[in-house]
């Protein structure tokens, strides 16, 4: 596990964040572990309200000003960023970690010229001139293919198109070679065309400048082309995490592989799309057991009380199910654990007794 | 290939969207024929205020008591008043003292409205409520009597009326600041910003300052309207600008015992007021419907 930490740019251990409200702390996010190696891509995936931005706002310290991390470390060349305050994390944001938003649209200051967005944040973290920064600006619009970027700087974010905007975002992200970008949702909001060449274009640029990359989206097709390795989440928890290729060719959690199935296939003719039937449960009123229950098509007794353990199935392929745990066999025959929580489940009159 | 033809497209609509952008706005503001009219009559006070001494006919606090109300003549155009001063010569005065009293009443309303704005809108919290609660408290008030207590209680002169005016018409501004900022600070374009490493104070100057200035400048427009209405209000009633130096409200006060034998002591005046009000508010609402992008 150290040999681990020592080679990750980003190591997120154990995260939990909770948001105060006037009567308790609602958790939102349940002990989040994944770690991202230098140049390496991590994609996290889960549906909407799973925790996936919430995530990438604890490792940039963004926050709302109700949401707190309870607990967990998260290890950013050494230095745990939750325990930064927000001088040092200013520092280190646009500078060291960078990030790009999901709305190209509304993510650039509309009264503010393009140059001067770009150039704010080169010269906020290096001590430039003016006239290094524009040329430095110039040079990250040419590289995220921007045509005649001396002239663009001169605009205003309307006069640009979604795509464009998107690559201006790119470019201002990337400006002081960040070595970890987060991109939430990036391709959303553009048409799949636009969304191809962005991909792209995040991927050459990853290799050129050697960063890592966490990827926050809800399109598989996305982490198919884009990721290494694959966190998938689900109401505020790791349900899995593995390798791309791995997961793809062997879903396990119930939960990745009905995401996967889900997905419209060209070859396949079917008269409905399977889906996962329920929605994400309420924080309020999580599942005691595992959190997946109440929708999973698997599910037995014991799922629903207790809470299953992360598995490594395979090599680095970690799933937290039940049915690849030793005790299923157990679970399957006897519908649940052992004496203790046979009496916990008939207190909760799940099973006849 | 395919980018240099998006780009190729774009370069040829992108040559001039700011000079069409600010024409498109300039057009839209001379369609508005009353806002034109108005800007002229505010252009002939400003001039006037500025060369008072060069065009006013008389010294406006010259008496002659041989011309003692007067009516309105060759030599005299809006006639004399009660000791004999050329009443035309102490409007063109009076104009100073009634832009100055609606600028500088803005200005002292705007540099505290902005700041406590942008706090209150920003940082939210305790001191958002804090701050509103005072304004509430401020905005309970009938605004004249308000600007009454407070110039009764800082002392009469103009200086005095204009910083009472100012206090009173600050929530207002207070109000609208924190509302755009609101509105403004949950825009990615501020988490964008915050994210590239920018601290609270740059964040709130440098991007979300520019968004909320449009309605400030409306706002700004009328309240000017509305100050110097104050101003004369004090004025005639005594708490405003002092004797002899000539002020409107003062004017139309010291008018009002002659109205039956002299009017033109008390409507003159009247008159300017009326019309400077009503100028800079079409003025004020053609600035509106040229920033307004939803209005054609």
């Amino acid at each position: 596990m150290n040999e681990v930490s020592e080679k990750s740019n980003l190591d997120v251990k154990n995260l939990h964040v909770g948001f105060q409200t006037k009567k308790s702390v609602i958790k939102i996010l349940n002990g989040i572990d994944f770690s991202v190696k230098k140049g390496e891509t991590l994609c996290i995936v889960g549906e909407s309200g799973c925790g996936k931005s919430l995530t990438s706002l604890s490792i940039m310290g963004l926050l709302p000003k109700t949401g707190n991390i309870t607990a967990g470390e998260i290890l950013f060349d050494g230095k745990d960023l939750a325990k930064l305050n927000q001088k040092q994390l200013s520092s280190i944001r646009g500078n060291e970690i960078s990030m790009i938003f999901q709305e190209p649209m509304t993510s650039l200051n509309p009264v503010h010229r393009i140059g001067k967005q770009i150039t704010e944040s080169i010269r906020l973290h290096q001590k430039v001139r003016k006239k290094e920064a524009e040329e430095r600006a110039i040079e990250m619009l040419r590289l995220v293919g921007i045509p005649s970027p001396e002239k663009r700087i001169h605009q205003y974010p309307h006069e640009l198109s979604g795509g464009m905007r998107q690559r201006v975002m790119i470019a201002m992200a990337l400006s002081c070679k960040p070595k970890l970008l987060i991109a939430d949702e990036p391709t959303t909001a553009l048409d799949v065309t636009i969304q191809a060449q962005i991909l792209e274009l995040i991927n050459k640029l990853k290799q050129e400048m050697e960063m890592s990359i966490v990827m926050i989206t809800h399109d598989l097709g996305v982490v198919s082309e884009i990721a290494d390795s694959v966190l998938v989440m689900y109401a505020g928890e790791v349900v899995e995490y593995s390798d791309v290729k791995s997961l793809f060719r062997n879903p396990q959690h119930p939960y990745t592989k009905g995401l996967i199935e889900s997905i419209p296939k060209m070859d396949v003719e079917m008269a409905e799309l399977p889906v996962i039937k329920g929605s994400v449960p309420d924080p309020m009123e999580m599942p005691t057991g595992c959190r997946f229950s109440t929708r999973c098509p698997y599910a037995q007794a014991a799922c629903f009380y207790e809470v299953p353990p992360m598995e490594e199935s395979e090599d680095s392929h970690q799933v937290r199910c039940w049915m690849y745990s030793e005790r299923w066999e157990t679970i399957e025959r006897e519908g649940i654990l052992d004496d203790c929580s046979r009496e916990t489940a008939a207190s909760r009159e799940l099973i006849g007794g | 290939m395919e980018l240099i033809k998006v780009g190729g497209i774009q370069k040829e609509k992108a040559i001039s969207p700011r000079k069409t952008m600010f024409k498109t706005m300039m057009k839209r503001f001379f369609q508005n024929k009353l806002a034109v009219v108005a800007g002229i009559f505010i252009v002939i006070l400003i001039f006037m205020a500025l060369f008072a001494p060069v065009i006013a006919p008389h010294d406006p606090s010259e008496q002659d008591y041989s011309k003692i109300l007067k009516a309105p003549s060759a030599e005299h155009w809006f006639g004399t008043d009660e000791i004999g001063r050329d009443i035309f010569s102490r409007v063109i005065f009076g104009a100073r003292v009634s832009l100055q009293a609606g600028l500088i009443s803005v200005g002292i309303a705007l540099s505290i409205g902005i700041p406590v704005g942008l706090i209150s809108g920003f940082y939210r919290g305790a001191v958002d409520e804090i701050i509103m609660r005072i304004t509430d408290a401020l905005l309970s008030f009938p605004s004249l009597v308000l600007a009454l207590a407070l110039a009764a209680v800082l002392g009469a002169g103009l200086e005095n009326a204009m910083m009472a005016i100012g206090i009173v018409l600050t929530p207002n501004f207070i109000r609208l600041i924190r509302a755009e900022v609101l509105a403004h600070r949950e825009r990615e374009y501020v988490e964008a910003a915050k994210a590239s490493g920018l601290r609270d104070w740059r964040v709130i100057l440098i991007h979300i300052f520019p968004n909320t200035l449009a309605p400030i400048m409306v706002q700004a427009t009328l309240a000017i309207a509305s100050a110097i209405i104050s101003e004369a209000s004090l004025s005639y009633l005594g708490l405003g600008t002092q004797p002899p130096t000539p002020s409107w409200g003062a004017m139309l006060s010291a008018g009002q015992g002659y109205l039956s034998d002299a009017p033109w002591i008390a409507i003159c005046p009247g008159i300017f007021i009326f019309l400077t009000v009503i100028s800079i508010n079409l003025f004020g609402d053609g600035v509106r419907d040229m920033l307004d992008p939803k209005l054609k």
